[in-house]
């Protein structure tokens, strides 16, 4: 009996519609009101667009320090109930003390694992692979339990860090609504059962050579999954292979086979360019290999770097992350993307001489068919030049949903500018299926259609929901009588599929994968499979009738065979731990790129300039394509551009929205043809004019409880055609609203200088960060921190971050933080210990995006720990502002005075719930914390005390090597740094002695740990007014 | 004529006497039980599933703590012996016992035996056996004279005031590092204790927190 349990009244269901911060503030300017934009650091930084337009925040009750509800006791009650059922659980709190504590069972192992001791976490390497894009993992285990995933720092794709995806791994592997049974239209069945269908079915395709057997693949780069696809087919020749995924990169390989010949992989070094052009390629965080690049780029975005500042061009129609670090950015809706390709072929070819000078006469008549606005000229202009003064240090990059034939061009101009060989480099490609987009669907469906296909597997991840609307995929699989899925799931396709077949988590897989430039890496599991599932690669060898218990073996004897001469035992458990298998990067080739197969080609094409609203879809920064929609920590996570959790509303200009008469929370009707969709309108400074983004992944239907009704599903509007953007969208207002999640308004920093950017010009001139970390004056003493062997700091490099948020779920992930909800995360009550404040300045259709990462910053003269009236926040020796959960009675004074708002209060018991499987992915050595206690980030204090111990038994001081934060080891551009301050080499004390270093709120002489790096913005000249 | 009896003083000071009183005595005397030895459940042997005997196994046979709670010099937890460790022995000697039926059992069904847990901390604390045996603090010096146990007993009071003893002040609680699992060492006779206690701070580098992050996390 815990006292808890009853003294708990509340849970105000309120629908949020009444309390929401959807805003009412109409969007016509206000005049007077709005905030003036001053040069320099002190740009008059802006929220949101409402608060831009009228001066004022949209939310009612943005000028209070909380948002509504996070400071309210719980409601619903009255309050003389409320004191009345307290004193009863006071009451009977203290008989508790009087029952005797259950006993504890210590259960011990039978045999001991090698090389494990209780209380010692191991850890494992392995690679997951996302849509075909494979990224070295190395994950924690506590006596055989992963919770904690990091990157494999062997790995050329993670370099140590993950993506915000690799993160949620650990929890998805225990999520109670996982699948656990294979079945048979619904009804429970053996594996056997399935596989002697097989068996007997292959008698009949040994016959035919398989002629109605079809495999729908998940995009794979497994060289063993190869080798049995390969075996399959030498038995069955008439079978096919297809590939399918919702984020495809058939355009990509389509341009580099117009361009080069052959359908190329395209490796850029961005550690080389000096300047950087990128049409629509969310290389930052959307690309494959994208923390290499990342961490590439942002290395040249500090000022001290010795190649110098990099400047990157960003042209693109939705406002992503990539976008948000440009020095300059041009708003382009996706469908006039081609086009101002073209035109910039034609100034390229014109003006760069070289390789490309033949051309000059063709290119010229190609720009000559592109109009551009002026502004848009002048952008081109001088980003031309710009490339062209950096010729063979710069490059240009394309998104993937972009034309073949744009790609093709940025191959031509990247040779025309000799970039190939330095910032550009070619390999083959290490996907099983290039094609995997509706292309490749296509002919498949037609089949299924017509009958002449009676089996098929499909990895693919759930194709009912993502295949293109206009393909039917689902009553095709209808007309297939034998069909078998496997997924995480019992999800869409699930429901339409004959046979389920449940699938094994990566956490617990055998398999390889091979990272973009090559690098393979074996997968080995951390757990056995708790749901029984099975691994592609079984299912491939159910068709060999190979049993699943030998693929194990069959991975083994193919690498065995892959390399001959080595002593293998050994070899492979070397690549196991290592996480990689040496000397398997692919070399570069150089193909010759044809001219003239890409102007002809861009001959024939007229470029579109339509008027009417387009459609532009894009994979979801959290839920790529849906597949982690069942995540609550993903759903829960503010996208980093929005700030919004479980939505994905429709994105728009301010300009649109004004001339279309809706705002923020408004539904309206997408119509596209025949199809419709309802969307929340969601107005982002930034995004081009007539154009509407939705993100992918949202409005899920299958059986997992958490994706269903979180936003809406896209995939209704997208064609075969046009799978990713196209003119003629219709916006009808419906009059409705609907409440969006956005922690936007929440903690406000009422518009003092806290995210500092600057142009490298400014800095130079004067490094206004100097003025905010100066030491004030004070009447205190301050505490000698000296004579300490540690004194823990932290640094963050606004130059460097990207905002991408991997740091919040990482953070979640090491230290058990609750996820709390729609409804709650609406009343400002999410838990995350860092946040990713993103900050506009500059004008509401082209604004600045500044990112700031906010975490406590363990002041050494902390407002919170004066205010504490049973001393549950105090200072440790070495200056770590402590939170005690024991000695907390949740009076939230901490909070109250905190002046950055980084302290969580637990209202509820959100652990209360939990699933046994939901408590494996707890680390075990952070206290999962009960409803009524403050918490905020520690510094990974139990990284720190077990490291300390570690060193202490050696003898020896902690190395800085040894010890990185959650936030600090999984960012991909290094943007943090945490270390040891009375080490004057450690890099956090380096960047806290750098010119740009600045105290958050540094008036207030908190003298906070956590320092801040201004951004320092590398503009052109020649476009100086041009943010 | 006053307006109460004189009496009345008496029974006003009774009454604020006890209104005060009762409170204070009955919430010290909570404060004193839950440190007593019933609230700390000091002293209580625990039955366990198997009658496993310490005086025999340390005291009579000699073998070293470590033998069994093989993690205690690497690890926050000292381990509890898999079932093989039991059956190193227990398959040469005494392998008919019937007192080591259930030891068999569970070694040959594969199945963890249920020990009950006799030290138990809160949740919210986060003990570490290998720093505590790497700087001299011994086995006995927590866990009592385990060879004159027959079945373990909880010794020490487990409060954070007796942590905090030591950890301000650690000398008086060190010992030679060879001496470390030694259930009957004493500092030899004529010893200065405040001395040896000095010295050993020095040589294993003793250096105790307090600050709150060193156990609570």
């Amino acid at each position: 009996m815990t006292p808890t349990r009853f003294s708990l009244p509340v849970l105000g269901n309120t629908s949020s519609t009444g309390q929401a911060p959807v805003t009412t503030a109409t969007l016509a300017p206000s005049g007077g009101a709005a905030i003036q934009v001053k040069g320099g650091y002190d740009k008059g930084y802006w929220r949101s667009i409402e608060e831009k337009i009228t001066g004022k925040s949209a939310s009612p009750h943005a000028d209070r320090e909380f948002p509504p509800g996070a400071t309210e006791p719980p409601s619903g009650f009255a309050r003389r109930e409320f004191i009345q059922l307290a004193a009863a659980s006071m009451a009977l709190a203290g008989l508790n003390a009087c029952t005797e504590k259950p006993v504890e069972r210590v259960l011990p192992y039978t045999k001991t694992p090698d090389g494990l001791a209780p209380g010692i976490p191991l850890h494992f390497a392995t690679a997951y692979s996302l849509s075909g894009d494979a990224t070295g993992l190395v994950v924690t285990s506590w006596e055989g339990r992963p919770t904690k995933i990091e990157g494999n720092p062997e790995h050329p794709a993670s370099l140590g860090a993950t993506g915000l995806r690799e993160q949620a791994l650990s929890l998805q592997v225990y999520d109670p609504q996982r699948a656990r049974g294979l079945k048979l239209r619904g009804a429970g069945k053996a594996w056997r059962s399935l596989r002697e269908t097989l068996v007997a079915r292959a008698a009949l395709w040994d016959m035919d050579g398989g002629a109605k057997l079809r495999f729908l693949m998940e995009p794979s780069n497994s060289p063993f999954e190869a080798s049995l696809r390969a075996q399959i087919q030498k038995r069955f020749p008439q079978a096919k292979f297809y590939g399918s995924s919702s984020v495809f990169r058939d355009n990509v390989y389509e341009g580099a086979r117009l361009a080069l010949g052959d359908a190329l992989e395209t490796h850029h070094d961005l550690s080389k360019a000096d300047v950087i052009v990128s049409l629509d390629s969310d290389f930052l965080e959307a690309a494959p290999g994208k923390i290499m690049g990342a961490r590439a780029f942002a290395q040249r975005r500090d000022p001290a770097a010795p190649a110098g500042l990099n400047r990157l061009y960003a042209i693109e129609p939705n406002l992503s992350i990539t976008g948000g670090m440009a020095d300059h950015r041009l708003r382009l809706k996706a469908t006039e993307m081609e086009g101002f390709a073209m035109a910039l072929l034609g100034y390229v070819a014109t003006n760069a001489g070289g390789a490309a000078a033949h051309l000059s006469g063709t290119a010229a008549d190609l720009a000559r068919k592109v109009t551009l606005t002026s502004e848009q000229q002048r952008f081109l202009t001088a980003m031309a030049k710009d490339l062209i003064t950096h010729a063979g240090r710069s490059v240009v990059v394309v998104g993937r949903r972009h034309t073949p034939l744009t790609h093709a061009i940025a191959h031509v101009i990247n040779a025309a500018l000799g970039n190939a060989g330095t910032t550009v480099r070619y390999t083959k490609s290490v996907q099983a299926d290039l094609m995997t987009g509706p292309g490749a669907l296509k002919p498949l469906v037609e089949e299924m259609l017509a009958g002449g296909v009676d089996t098929l597997l499909i990895t693919a991840w759930n194709p009912v929901y993502t295949a293109p609307a206009d393909l039917n995929f689902a009553s095709a699989l209808k007309n297939v009588e034998h069909s078998i899925y496997t997924g995480l799931y019992e999800d869409e396709t699930a429901a339409v599929a004959s046979w389920f077949v449940p699938q094994a988590h990566l956490l617990e897989s055998w398999g390889d994968a091979r990272a973009k430039d090559g690098t393979t890496s074996i997968i080995q599991p951390l757990i056995s499979p708790l749901f029984n599932g099975l691994t592609q690669a079984d299912l491939l060898a159910a068709f060999l009738n190979i049993p699943e218990t030998r693929t194990y073996q069959l991975l083994k004897d193919f690498h065995s065979a892959e390399h001959k001469g080595l002593d293998f035992e050994a070899a492979w458990e070397t690549w196991l731990s290592k996480g990689v298998i040496p000397d398997t990067a692919l070399a570069s080739v150089s193909p010759t790129v044809n001219f003239a197969a890409v102007t002809q080609a861009a001959a024939s094409v007229t470029p579109l300039r339509p008027d009417s609203f387009e459609l532009n879809i894009v994979p979801d920064y959290k839920l790529f394509d849906g597949r982690f929609a069942n995540s609550t920590w993903l759903q829960e996570i503010p996208d980093p551009v929005t700030k919004i959790g479980w939505d994905n509303p429709a994105l728009i200009s301010p300009t649109s929205a004004r001339e279309l008469g809706v705002e923020t929370g408004d539904v309206v009707r997408l119509g596209l043809g025949k199809a419709g969709v309802d969307a929340a309108i969601f107005v982002l400074p930034g995004h081009a004019d007539k154009s509407i983004t939705v993100a992918l992944g949202y409005g899920r239907e299958g059986a997992e409880e958490v994706a269903k009704g979180a936003g809406i599903n896209i995939n209704p509007l997208r064609t075969a055609a046009a799978p990713w953007f196209t003119a003629g969208l219709s916006v009808t207002k419906s009059g409705r609203t609907f409440p969006l999640s956005t922690v936007q308004h929440h903690w406000s920093m009422e518009g003092r200088t806290i995210a500092l950017s600057q142009t490298l010009e400014e800095f130079k001139r004067a490094p206004e960060a100097a003025e905010q970390r100066r030491a004030l004056p004070t009447l205190h003493k301050p505490v000698d921190y000296s004579k300490e062997t540690y004194r823990w700091g932290m640094a963050v490099d606004l130059s460097r971050c990207t905002g991408c948020t991997a740091c919040v779920i990482a953070c979640q992930a090491e230290n058990n933080i609750p996820v709390v909800g729609k409804d709650q995360m609406n009343k400002g009550r999410a838990m995350h210990w860092i946040r990713t404040d993103r900050y506009f300045a500059g004008s509401d259709t082209d604004p600045e995006m500044v990112h700031q990462p906010v975490m406590c910053q363990h002041c050494e003269t902390a407002p919170c720990e004066y205010v504490c009236p049973v001393a549950a926040t105090v200072h440790s020796d070495e200056g770590l502002n402590d939170m005690v959960y024991n000695r907390c009675i949740g009076t939230r004074y901490c909070s109250n005075n905190c002046p950055y708002k980084v302290r969580h209060f637990n209202y509820f018991h959100w652990n209360a719930d939990m699933t046994p499987y939901e408590q494996m992915a707890m680390n075990p050595d952070v206290t999962v914390r009960a409803r009524g206690v403050m918490e905020k980030c520690t510094y990974c204090t139990q990284r720190i005390e077990r490291t300390r111990i570690v060193a202490r038994i050696e003898g020896r001081t902690i190395r800085e090597t040894e010890l990185k934060t959650a936030c600090q080891q999984v960012c991909p551009t290094d943007a943090i740094v945490f270390g040891n301050l009375a080490d004057a080499q450690s890099q956090v004390s380096l960047r806290h002695n750098n010119d740009r270093r600045y105290d958050l709120l540094h008036e207030l002489n908190t003298r906070p740990r956590t320092a801040y790096l201004t951004r320092i913005k590398n503009p052109n000249p020649e476009l100086a007014s041009h943010v | 004529m006053a307006l109460f009896n004189r009496w009345t003083n008496t029974v006003s000071r009774l009454s604020v006497a006890v209104l005060l009183g009762v409170p204070a005595v009955a919430i010290a005397g909570l404060l004193i039980l839950v440190r007593s030895p019933y609230g700390t459940k000091q002293n209580r042997q625990i039955v366990q599933p198997i009658e496993f005997d310490h005086r025999h196994h340390v005291g009579d046979e000699g073998i070293d703590c470590r033998f069994c709670h093989f993690s205690v010099e690497k690890s926050p937890s000292a381990g509890i012996p898999s079932t093989t460790v039991c059956m190193g022995c227990h398959a040469q000697i005494w392998n008919k016992s019937p007192l080591l039926g259930l030891v068999r059992e569970h070694y040959f069904t594969d199945r963890p035996i249920p020990w009950q847990s006799v030290h138990n901390l809160p949740d919210f604390v986060y003990f570490n056996h290998s720093i505590h045996v790497n700087k001299g603090v011994g086995c006995v010096s927590c866990h009592g004279r385990l060879d004159h146990m027959p079945a373990v007993e909880q010794v020490s009071p487990l409060t954070m005031g007796w942590c905090l003893d030591c950890h301000r002040n650690p000398e008086p609680n060190l010992r030679p590092a060879e001496f470390i699992t030694s259930m009957t060492w004493k500092p030899p006779e004529g010893t200065d204790l405040v001395a040896l206690g000095h010295e050993l701070a020095q040589k294993y580098n003793v250096h105790t927190r307090i600050s709150c992050d060193t156990c609570h996390r």
